[in-house]
């Protein structure tokens, strides 16, 4: 397990998810005024918090991506098993995370950070599966996708954004766990030690 | 990339650019490579797995929230050239300046640092960058929200006398049948016994800026519009009536109006242009519209004399003066 932790550089994505929460505390509340085509006033109001969840994401993909994949494929350690659970930890610990900003600065929207984190790396999970190591700017991709083409008005996303959602909005914490879901079959089945 | 894009903008529209128009394309292209040396440098040095995605959404974040931060000043520096260009206006070399400056600098000093590093070269690279990011926000600090341009570049061609009429020469090509029309308005008006003051007709298109500012010798109608939709006479003839205030009372401004589309025999295209007007404000328009034709059949019918002194109370009248 010591030698999977540093071939997944697991410090670095601790890292990660430090940042994403002195970040999340920073920006707390903040929205941002971001071209949208589909908008009227061409323009829509997103939390910038909504970008920080692609961080995460991001890391945990670039962790797995990362290893000795020689000695994986012939090793004997139960490889598979611990890289589903670091993708189900990242989502939890991020979901955790949330949390407490949205307890520590008393704006219950806050929490939406660990939904959205889920549902990018099922995204990027899932990506992966397809692409490999350019997996990575999927979760990057979503967002920009979200903020161009996601809004009717400037404060009225539609509901496959998942994204902008409120916290209440069942559908999006629906496709969230789909998401995930998803993403975490599509890491069963395509991880080395299977192929 | 960026060539092929305006290559086809070109041949859609049927036109060759002009040098000076030229110049906002520096922007994008200059850019493009400055973001790339910082890319590249930043690679070589963190883990390009994380680092490259998450470049890419800082950088994409901060353009995009630039242009629509309250403070002015972001939006002069984001690489996105601020303001739509309108006919012949020209961008400034001090406004395409500090979006070159902010990230040109910073690539520049980056580039540097790629050679053998002695501390001279770290030193230059380092106030190479700091003094284009301090000059880049010097620069527009006190700026506005739109850059300033060089307005009414476009080259002008005039034709005739009393009424001369000038256009730029690019929507020229009917300039001896608008100064026909224009010229037959100004008779009419005259026979009529309110004889138009203005010498000089100038399209609106060249330079936006005075767009409502007519004088007692020139008139400023939008002409190359006007050509467009073959109403030159009715568009004159707007800009001929000319009221002693900024806002005439509505009634009386739309009775002198009506009163000379009449009289220049433009009286059904005013009545159509009215009715536009008043769907878009309020709705009650025909009624409206029928309310003036009346009022104005009466003045028609009086003698040419009493009709001009009726004009003349009417204008006056929209201003506030006694009726």
């Amino acid at each position: 397990v010591i030698w999977w932790c540093k071939a997944r550089r697991i410090p670095l994505l601790a890292g990660c998810l430090a940042a994403y929460f002195a970040l999340s505390l920073l920006a707390r509340g903040t929205t941002v005024s971001l071209p949208s085509f589909l908008s009227p006033g061409g323009a829509a109001q997103m939390a910038l918090a909504m970008f920080f969840a692609v961080v995460p994401a991001i890391a945990l993909v670039a962790c797995l991506e990362s290893g000795v994949e020689a000695a994986e494929i012939t090793g004997v350690r139960r490889i598979k098993s611990l890289d589903l659970s670091l993708s189900v930890a990242t989502v939890v610990a991020t979901a955790l995370l949330s949390s407490v900003v949205a307890w520590l600065s008393g704006d219950a929207g806050a929490a939406v950070g660990g939904r959205n984190t889920a549902f990018l790396v099922g995204l990027a999970l899932l990506v992966r599966a397809f692409a490999g190591r350019p997996a990575v700017v999927a979760p990057v991709f979503w967002p920009l996708l979200v903020a161009f083409f996601g809004f009717s008005s400037p404060d009225r996303p539609y509901h496959w954004t998942v994204l902008p959602e409120v916290l209440s909005a069942w559908y999006a914490a629906v496709g969230a766990a789909l998401a995930f879901a998803v993403g975490l079959v599509a890491q069963f089945r395509t991880s080395r030690k299977t192929t | 990339m960026h060539a092929v894009v305006i290559a086809f903008a070109l041949v859609q529209a049927h036109t060759l650019p002009t040098i000076d128009s030229l110049r906002t394309l520096i922007i994008p292209i200059a850019l493009c490579a400055a973001h790339a040396v910082i890319g590249f440098t930043l690679g070589l040095r963190v883990w390009r797995l994380i680092a490259a995605p998450i470049l890419a959404m800082v950088v994409w974040v901060l353009t995009a929230m630039a242009s629509a931060v309250p403070s002015p000043w972001p939006r002069q520096l984001s690489g996105v050239y601020p303001r739509r260009l309108s006919f012949g206006e020209i961008a400034t070399v001090y406004s395409l300046l500090p979006h070159l400056l902010l990230t040109g600098g910073i690539a520049l000093s980056l580039l540097l640092l790629w050679l053998h590093r002695p501390l001279w070269v770290r030193v230059v690279a380092t106030t190479t960058a700091v003094v284009c990011v301090a000059a880049a926000y010097l620069m527009v600090r006190d700026s506005g929200y739109s850059p300033p341009v060089l307005a009414g570049k476009a080259p002008v061609t005039c034709a005739g006398d009393s009424p001369e009429v000038c256009m730029p020469v690019a929507t020229s090509s009917g300039i001896q049948s608008i100064r026909r029309q224009a010229k037959s308005v100004f008779a009419d008006l005259d026979s009529a016994g309110v004889p138009v003051r203005a010498r000089v007709v100038v399209d609106t298109l060249h330079g936006r800026e005075n767009r409502s500012a007519s004088s007692d010798t020139i008139m400023r109608v939008p002409l190359t519009e006007a050509a467009a939709t073959h109403s030159v006479r009715l568009a004159v003839l707007l800009s001929a009536v000319r009221f002693p205030c900024e806002r005439p009372k509505f009634d009386e401004e739309q009775d002198a109006r009506m009163w000379a589309a009449e009289t220049a025999g433009e009286g059904k295209a005013f009545q159509e242009f009215l009715k536009q007007q008043l769907v878009m404000s309020n709705g009650q328009g025909i009624s409206v519209v029928r309310h003036i034709s009346r009022t104005v059949e009466k003045v028609r019918a009086m003698p040419r004399r009493a009709q001009a002194t009726w004009y003349a109370r009417t204008v006056r009248a929209a201003c506030g003066g006694d009726a």
